[in-house]
Parts: structure tokens; C-alpha cells; sequence
């Protein structure tokens, strides 16, 4: 859907290229309390100039009480948030050069399109004949050139985002604020949305911020994500390192599936690590190194996507589950299975359904479920 | 068979619909047709007061419209300048219940939700006393040797009382008391509604608090001030008790017109007429917020 068009006259004045390196944005230790809770605690994070990053966490986790900071409808206990140096936390929605996109749109409801995508610059006493102009680009860029006269209540749920989207864009904020984007779209709009906002979003350069509690949203659409929990900031990374290489339990259930095994480790060398799991008889050998000594108790994750699992013993010393299917939901492109293991515990494996007519594992079928020695992660907590 | 009785038998949906209508053809619609057939007939010194319409004497059936009560109107300068009273005192004293009702309702909109209660609690209570005591009351408060004045004269602001009572001002004093509910609880309940992402919204594109109340609130709390300015405006133009008891002689309100009219003048088919035009007086606004509200109706849905 998203279409390739560049309207230069809109990319024009905008941030094309993307220095690598450049902070916009720096939250220094930002705190919240509201009375006796906390929502967010200890908060640092930076955020590069043109980058989309996404806020992603389950739902109380603080992550809307940031972004309100952020734009300037709550003020922090404490903590400094620094726009290109200059603190402005604290500072009035009305003087922050940030605009949002509110989750349920917020288009104001009396006003056309074109006067809703206008009141921002009308504020900034813009000559009306610039307004017409902007607003003209601004239509375009979101392919809505048509509804210009129309009400909010006229529209579709995807074209209401479009305009707001629109209309926070058009006094070229320097950060863009998303508050659940999609959250009020259906799921298959949603991921054609997805797709378009961020081709607007590249197309214009603004840097933006968003707050999502989907992670395939989060995955889809940013180029760094931040997970939270409790306040605070568990993990960030690009969307690859925080699937892959997961620092605790929290982001590793939080995104995906996991199976996760305790134990202990019983060889630590540089280039590699054992690790006995309490209930899988053969020991666990993970190719790269962790920092503890040997004895220490850890956590260890695998994806049930690296999971293999078949009806023959893995000539491997290391790696290996023996147990039987003890349910199968098939998904149309894979398939999860649930194997128990002899010590009770199950694991999850997908099967992708490359085949159609491949080897069928049914329930109660012995399998052995094996992964490769860079599957697993040991996880820091 | 069972079926066809059934059939004839009203069922309990039926019932509940048509309760509605059977109240106001009752208690409406007939007392209606009674007061406009009595507004063309002529006065008679009998029991009722007014000729009837249709006669049926001697074979010949003859329909009697008297429009002699309309013109009567026209003529009399009376009855156009206590319309004209009516409605302007109506109007001023909508619009003053409207300037002090909205700061009101906005700051009980914006109160945290227990305060709200006992806000909402405190505009409601004064209507739990009889609207006619409260009336009263107020006439000893505004007469000369009155709470006001006794006050005035007794702290030496004043040497002669401020005459108060039987003034214009005291019909604006008592109709925008008696009637300020009446405009509080639409807007209150309007601007409840109101999103509060909405008024963040404009405040993130840069409008100051000011602006965005202007371009935001006020806009979208219209249909709340409508309806508040006409559960004031209509009832007052009718107005009776408030004009008789607080206003002057010189406060001429259609609704005083029309108690003369029936009472000391005994003159029931003019006073019928005199109600039948302030019926149709009404009538106007009351379409012209139908309409609108049927407009706000397809906005939202």
C-alpha cells in the first residue's frame, strides 16, 4: 500500500540524511512518582537524531507516563529531559517543539480535515495562504487529498490516522510522538498501517518516539526498541539483538516465546560454557562465553524456533531432550508442539509447514528435541 | 383461533410504546385542542364562559370561528409590547444564567470526582424546598425594611432604603436564582463528555490554555449550552409567579397578560388566543433545536 512517491517539496526542508551518532533527545535519570507510586524510576535513554524508537512493554509499566513527559503533559519528580543540551522538562505542551499523534486519534471533531491539520499552524500565525499550501503537501504525503473538506466522524479508522498523523506532522516537530498507534485499528489494517506510517515517517526524517504494548508492532515498525517493566528500562536494542540475544527473563518471555531452563554452570571457558539444566539429563553447550564462574546458577533460553525435533537419537553428546508430544496447534505456516520431557517439563518447538506432505508427528509420539550449540542464551536474570 | 385472539390481544411491547402516547394525547394533545377551540370562540356570561363552536340548531349544523380574539391582540398594544417584554426578559435573563452557569459547570466538570458530587449536590438542593417559599423568601431579603437594606442602613452605608422589590431587577434576580440549575446541568453534563485528549491535543500544537477553550471547548459544548439556554429561555417568557410576586406594575410579562385575561377579566376565548400565540412564539425555537440536535445526532453516529 505504502506508495513510493517523495513529494520533495515536503522532504525538502527536512533532515534527509542521518548522521550516525547525533542525539536529539537525552532522558537523564527522569523519575515519576504520582503520591506514593512510582511509574517510572531512574529513567536514561537517548535518542538519535531521524531514528524511530520504539517504548515497548506491557500495560502499567510506565511507559504512556514517559511519553507524557516527553511531550509535556506531566512534569518529572526529578531528572533532566535535554533537547539538543537544554533541559525542558517541565516545560508546556504548547511550548515544546513536539507533537504527538494521540492513540484515539484526538481529531477534533468540529473540524474538517483541512482545519484539523491546520490548528497547529494556525497557532503559529502563519499567513493563511502558507497554511493552504502545507496543509496541500501534508494531504498528499498521506494520500488524502480527497477528504479534505470532509468531518472526522466521515472518515474510516485508517484515514482518521492518516490525518493525524498528519497533523502532527505539519509544524515539522522535532520529535514525533506515537501513543499507540495502531491501537485502534483492526489487526490486518493495522499491519498495512504499519508499513505506510514508517514509509511517511522515513519519507519526512522526523525523529520519533512511540509507546506500543505489541511487540510485532515495536518489531515492525522501530529501528531500536526499548523494553520496560516496572518503570524501568530492561533492555535496548534493535529489534534483532532483543530477540536474539535477550539480557533477562522478562524481555526474553515478553517478546516471542521462550523455553527456558534452569542450571548451573559446570565448564566456563572463553569460547564456550556447559551448562547442567535440572531437568534435562544431557548438559546444555552454548558456543560463546559468559562471565561467571563455574558453580553459578543460571538461566538459560532457547527459542522454540531453533528447537528440531525427530523420532531419531541425536548422535550428540551435548544437547538433547528425549520426551513425546503432548499437544500439537497448528497455525497454517507452522505448527507449535509441546514435547514433555521424561522430568515432566515441556518445551515448546515450531515446525515450519514448509511441506505439505512431510513426515506427520502425531500426540504421544517419542521424539528426541535437539538445538545447536548457538541457539541457546544465557540469560543475566 | 387462539392465534387470531392472540393477535387481537396488545402484547407487553405494544403496552410500553404506547404509553408515551397515550400521556401526552391525554395530558397534552386534548387540553391543546380544548384551549385553541376556546381561543375562536366568543365570551359569554355563562357556564362555560364561551360560546361553542359547532351549533346544531334547527336542522342546520353551523361551525362559529370567531377570530375576533386574534385581531384583538393585534390591536391592542398591550398584548405586542408584554410579548415583546416577555421575550427580552427572557433573553437577558438566559443570557446572564449562561455567563454565571458556565464557569460553574466547568469548574464542577474539572473538580476530582468527589467534590463534583457534593457540587452537583449543593445546585440541586435549593429545588428539595417548594420554587414558591423560596420565592417568598427572597422578597424579604429585597424589601425595604428587608435583610439587605436593614443590613445597609444598620452598618451606615445607606441612610434611605434601596427600593429593590417590585423592580425589574428583582424579576432578573429571581428568575436567573430560580433557573441557573436548569443551565448548569446541561453544559455540567456537556462538558463532562467532553475527551480530555482532545483539549491535549490542542495544546500540543501550540494553543495556550485560553485559545484552546476557545477553539475547542466552547465549540463542542455548544449543544449543552443550547439545551441549558432552552430549559431557561421557554418556561421564563411563560413566567408567572416570579413577575407577580417580586416584579412592579410597570413589569409586563405575557404570562401576567394571560392570568388577567382569565381571572379578573373572566375573558376566557381572548386569554386562549393570548396563549395560543405565545405557543406559537415558542414554537420557533423549539424546531430550531430539534433540527440542530438531529444534526448533532448524525454527526456522531
Amino acid at each position: 500500500m505504502a506508495s513510493q512517491t517523495t513529494n520533495p517539496a515536503v522532504v525538502d526542508d527536512q533532515r534527509s540524511a542521518i548522521a550516525p551518532a547525533d542525539t536529539v533527545l537525552e532522558i537523564q535519570n527522569v523519575t515519576k512518582a504520582f503520591g506514593e507510586a512510582i511509574a517510572v524510576r531512574e529513567f536514561s535513554l537517548s535518542i538519535e537524531r531521524g531514528e524511530i524508537f520504539a517504548l515497548l512493554g506491557g500495560s502499567g509499566c510506565g511507559k504512556s507516563t514517559l511519553l507524557r513527559m516527553l511531550a509535556g503533559f506531566e512534569t518529572p519528580t526529578s531528572g533532566a529531559i535535554l533537547l539538543d543540551g537544554q533541559d525542558v522538562a517541565g516545560t508546556p505542551p504548547h511550548k515544546l517543539p513536539f507533537n504527538m499523534m494521540f492513540q484515539s486519534y484526538a481529531l477534533f471533531p468540529h473540524m474538517s480535515v483541512e482545519k484539523n491539520i491546520a490548528y497547529g499552524l494556525k497557532q503559529d500565525r502563519m499567513p493563511a495562504a502558507e497554511i493552504n499550501l502545507r496543509v496541500g503537501e501534508l494531504l498528499k504525503l498521506v494520500h488524502m487529498e480527497e477528504y479534505r473538506n470532509r468531518k472526522p466522524h466521515q472518515l474510516s479508522g485508517g484515514q482518521r490516522q492518516r490525518v493525524a498523523l498528519a497533523r502532527s506532522l505539519a509544524k515539522r516537530p522535532k520529535m514525533l510522538l506515537l501513543d499507540e498507534p495502531m491501537g485502534a485499528l483492526d489487526k490486518k489494517l493495522r499491519n498495512q498501517m504499519q508499513l505506510e506510517v514508517v514509509d511517511i515517517i522515513k519519507q519526512v526524517g522526523v525523529t520519533c518516539v512511540m509507546v506500543t504494548h505489541d511487540q510485532e508492532e515495536a518489531m515492525t515498525m522501530a529501528d531500536r526498541i526499548g523494553i520496560m517493566n516496572h518503570g524501568e528500562l530492561v533492555q535496548v536494542g534493535s529489534p534483532h539483538d532483543i530477540y536474539e540475544f535477550p539480557n533477562s527473563r522478562f524481555t526474553a518471555e515478553f517478546i516471542g516465546s521462550v523455553n527456558l531452563f534452569d542450571g548451573r554452570v559446570v565448564e566456563e571457558e572463553p569460547d564456550h560454557v556447559i551448562v547442567d539444566a535440572n531437568y534435562i539429563d544431557q548438559p546444555i553447550y552454548i558456543d560463546h562465553g559468559i562471565s561467571g564462574p563455574a558453580g553459578q546458577k543460571v538461566r538459560v533460553a532457547i527459542r522454540p524456533e531453533k528447537m528440531v525435533f525427530s523420532k531419531d537419537k541425536p548422535d550428540a553428546e551435548m544437547n538433547w531432550a528425549e520426551g513425546s508430544i503432548s499437544e500439537i496447534a497448528y497455525l497454517g505456516g507452522h505448527s507449535v508442539y509441546h514435547v514433555e520431557l521424561s522430568s515432566n517439563l515441556v518445551v515448546q518447538a515450531v515446525r515450519s509447514n514448509a511441506e505439505r506432505r512431510e513426515v506427520k508427528y502425531k500426540l504421544n509420539d517419542q521424539v528426541y528435541v535437539s538445538w545447536k550449540a548457538d541457539s541457546a542464551v544465557v540469560l543475566e536474570s | 383461533m387462539i392465534g387470531t385472539l392472540k393477535k387481537l390481544i396488545p402484547s407487553a411491547r405494544a403496552g410500553v410504546v404506547a404509553i408515551p402516547y397515550v400521556w401526552l394525547t391525554l395530558f397534552f394533545l386534548a387540553p391543546f385542542l380544548i384551549v385553541f377551540q376556546i381561543s375562536f370562540s366568543e365570551s359569554l356570561i355563562a357556564i362555560p364562559p364561551y360560546s361553542a363552536l359547532i351549533q346544531y340548531v334547527d336542522e342546520m349544523l353551523t361551525v362559529n370561528l370567531n377570530i375576533g380574539n386574534f385581531l384583538l391582540l393585534l390591536d391592542d398594544d398591550l398584548y405586542l409590547v408584554a410579548y415583546l417584554s416577555s421575550i427580552k426578559i427572557a433573553l437577558v435573563s438566559t443570557l446572564i444564567c449562561l455567563l454565571i452557569s458556565y464557569p460553574m459547570a466547568y469548574a464542577i466538570a474539572k473538580a476530582d470526582p468527589k467534590t463534583r458530587n457534593v457540587l452537583l449536590m449543593l445546585v440541586v438542593l435549593p429545588s428539595w424546598t417548594s420554587f414558591l417559599i423560596r420565592v417568598y423568601a427572597w422578597i424579604g431579603i429585597l424589601k425595604n425594611n428587608g435583610l439587605i437594606n436593614n443590613t445597609l442602613m444598620g452598618i451606615g452605608i445607606i441612610d434611605e432604603p434601596i427600593h429593590m422589590l417590585h423592580t425589574d431587577f428583582a424579576v432578573y434576580l429571581g428568575i436567573v436564582y430560580a433557573y441557573l440549575p436548569f443551565m448548569i446541568l446541561p453544559i455540567y453534563s456537556n462538558l463532562i463528555k467532553l475527551d480530555g485528549s482532545l483539549l491535549e491535543a490542542s495544546s500540543d500544537l501550540g494553543a495556550r490554555p485560553w485559545k484552546t477553550f476557545l477553539t475547542v471547548t466552547l465549540p463542542l459544548s455548544k449543544a449543552g449550552i443550547i439545551a441549558g439556554s432552552m430549559l431557561v429561555f421557554i418556561p421564563v417568557v411563560g413566567e408567572f409567579v416570579i413577575p407577580e410576586l417580586l416584579g412592579g406594575p410597570s413589569t409586563l410579562m405575557i404570562g401576567k397578560v394571560l392570568w388577567q385575561e382569565f381571572f379578573n377579566n373572566r375573558d376566557w376565548p381572548v386569554a386562549a388566543a393570548v396563549a395560543m400565540v405565545m405557543l406559537a412564539i415558542l414554537l420557533i425555537p423549539i424546531i430550531w433545536f430539534n433540527r440542530y440536535q438531529q444534526k448533532e445526532m448524525e454527526a456522531q453516529s
